[in-house]
């Protein structure tokens, strides 16, 4: 990395079915949260980035040129990046080439969606001119990946219920989050409706409005309290090609091991301190436990069956509560990836996880065919820890 | 005080016309005479049905189109248990990826004339054809697919 970069302010604001708050307002929360974290004005700032999911989950054609008041862009660059569900992801990483490249010394990168607005699954399940229409919805799609990953690993089946109860449990330290169930039980995720087979209701992710917002700077801008961002990689395939294996895609494990080296991390799972994944489904936690190389293949439901991914385990994954406790999918990738600036930086509230100096966030879009991830750390890179 | 304007509803719809390409037309003709069209790639030897112009790992043009059965294997599936909004068949059925015999892809698609329950991974199965008068150059060409007997005479 040419030159040492900085997440140096995080804003978001609570996620839920947001009737009472307008979009822009909604926006506004979190910059206003971003910008006093980073003790910045608009007037110090060079570009804006703005994260969004497609305009037609909630009606609004080009939201970056809406929002321009919202995010302070007048007579900034904006951009708008967009990759699916882990767009958040891409824009956190784009706002960091911005500043690496020397063309920018502090970047807002802004994050949304309001799906309370529009009607997802309509936008989700409209015909395409080149393919069955089948009328799946978005678990349709991931459900079969989840039994071919039990197929293949050989892993009972109360793993998903586990990864449920550990992330609901971890959203109730987490006052941004859309569910809060503090009494959730492995009992009740395994009794609770099948929606598509083998995903039950209790394992699948909310519909949620909500934002996001991070400040990123050069080192000369760093503050008192940065997060470090020592190696960032993103990586895409197409959904469809023949022989592709969605269970474990190649444009995943090369994201992961881009990042790392970057890092100078060889061994993910040991090295990093806390994990911060894109889980819309709670099998997503094994599959991209092994996908980004924290465990070996076939064995990523170990690692939930021994508790290690558990807030108090060794390899705490979704502190915030991740995907499962809210996702307002524009802003998802932003949340991951802030999650983990905010667990270096020791501002993670009642979610900090004792000791994080390394962190991992982590955001996947479309059929897992676009892959985001970075690495970020409390010690500058280079430094030796 | 007067009441405030909390929503403002705005509906919205707009139908498309999309140009099918010179690869498609072959497969979507194809649709329409009940036979599936396949392409192979000469440089990783990856078969994809359906086709599009160029090998989306090599990135070189597919080979000349040949015919496939149709007939496949079931790489998983899920069973749709609930109802949502667009929906076209009553709950509970089920969505599967299928592997064509031949092929490196495998298009989702209905699995139907089977209990779900009975359903599993590695099985056999054949594609259900509309009715004559209802074949289209579209993917509803094939209604969906059912258990077809194992080691076929064809297979």
């Amino acid at each position: 990395m040419s030159r040492r970069v900085a997440v140096t302010g995080i804003g978001q604001g609570t996620q839920a079915k947001r009737r009472e708050v307008s979009i822009g307002a909604m926006v506004r929360e979190a910059v206003t949260e971003a910008m006093a974290d980073a003790e910045l004005s608009f007037a110090d700032i060079d570009a804006v980035v703005l994260s969004k999911t497609p305009d037609l989950f909630d009606g609004v054609m080009n939201p970056e040129l809406y929002l321009a008041d919202a995010m302070g862009a007048v007579g900034l660059p904006v951009t708008r990046v967009f990759t699916g569900g882990s767009v958040g992801g891409h824009a956190a990483i784009y706002g960091a080439h911005l500043v690496q490249a020397g063309l920018a010394e502090r970047v807002l990168v802004v994050a949304y969606s309001k799906e309370s607005e529009g009607n997802f699954t309509w936008a989700l399940s409209r015909g395409l001119p080149f393919s069955a229409p089948l009328g799946a919805g978005a678990g349709g799609h991931f459900a079969p990946v989840i039994r071919e990953y039990i197929q293949r690993s050989n892993a009972p089946e109360h793993i998903g219920w586990q990864v449920a109860v550990n992330h609901r449990l971890n959203a109730t330290r987490n006052p941004y989050a859309h569910v809060h169930r503090p009494d959730i039980t492995v009992e009740e995720v395994r009794d609770s409706r099948m929606l598509w087979d083998p995903i039950r209701y209790l394992e699948s992710c909310p519909s949620s409005d909500g934002s996001c917002a991070i400040v990123v700077t050069a080192e000369e801008h760093a503050g008192q309290t940065p997060a470090w961002i020592h190696g960032t990689a993103w990586r895409t395939e197409t959904g469809h090609f023949a022989g592709r294996d969605e269970v474990n895609p190649q444009a995943g494990r090369e994201c992961a091991a881009d990042a790392y080296r970057q890092a100078g991390i060889d061994s993910p799972a040991a090295q990093v301190d806390v994990a911060e994944l894109y889980i819309p489904y709670s099998w997503y936690e094994p599959i991209w436990l092994e996908n980004i190389g924290l465990a070996e293949e076939g064995s990523g439901w170990k690692l939930v069956d021994d508790g290690r991914t558990a807030f108090d385990g060794d390899l705490p994954v979704n502190p915030s509560g991740g995907v499962l406790s809210g996702n307002p999918t524009g802003a998802t990738g932003l949340l991951r990836f802030a999650e983990a600036a905010l667990q270096v930086r020791g501002l993670a509230g009642e979610h900090q996880v004792d000791g994080a100096r390394r962190a991992i966030g982590h955001a996947m879009g479309g059929a897992s065919q676009f892959h985001a991830l970075w690495v970020v750390g409390s010690d500058k890179p280079g430094a030796s820890r | 005080m007067t009441e405030p304007v909390t929503t403002m509803p705005s509906p919205f719809r707009m139908d498309y016309t999309y140009v099918a390409g010179t690869g498609r037309t072959a497969f979507l003709r194809g649709l329409s005479e009940r036979r599936l069209i396949a392409r192979r790639c000469a440089d990783c030897g990856q078969v994809y049905l359906p086709p599009p112009e160029f090998c989306s790992r090599c990135l070189t043009e597919l080979e000349a189109p040949f015919e496939l059965d149709g007939r496949g294997v079931i790489s998983t599936f899920c069973v749709v248990n609930f109802p949502f909004p667009g929906q076209r068949i009553d709950p509970p059925y089920v969505v599967a990826h299928i592997q064509p015999h031949g092929a490196g892809t495998r298009p989702m698609h209905l699995v139907r004339e089977v209990k779900p329950g009975q359903v599993h991974i590695g099985m056999e199965v054949e594609p259900v054809w509309v009715a004559d008068d209802d074949l289209d150059t579209s993917l509803l060409s094939i209604r969906h697919f059912r258990p077809a007997p194992e080691g076929g005479a064809d297979a």
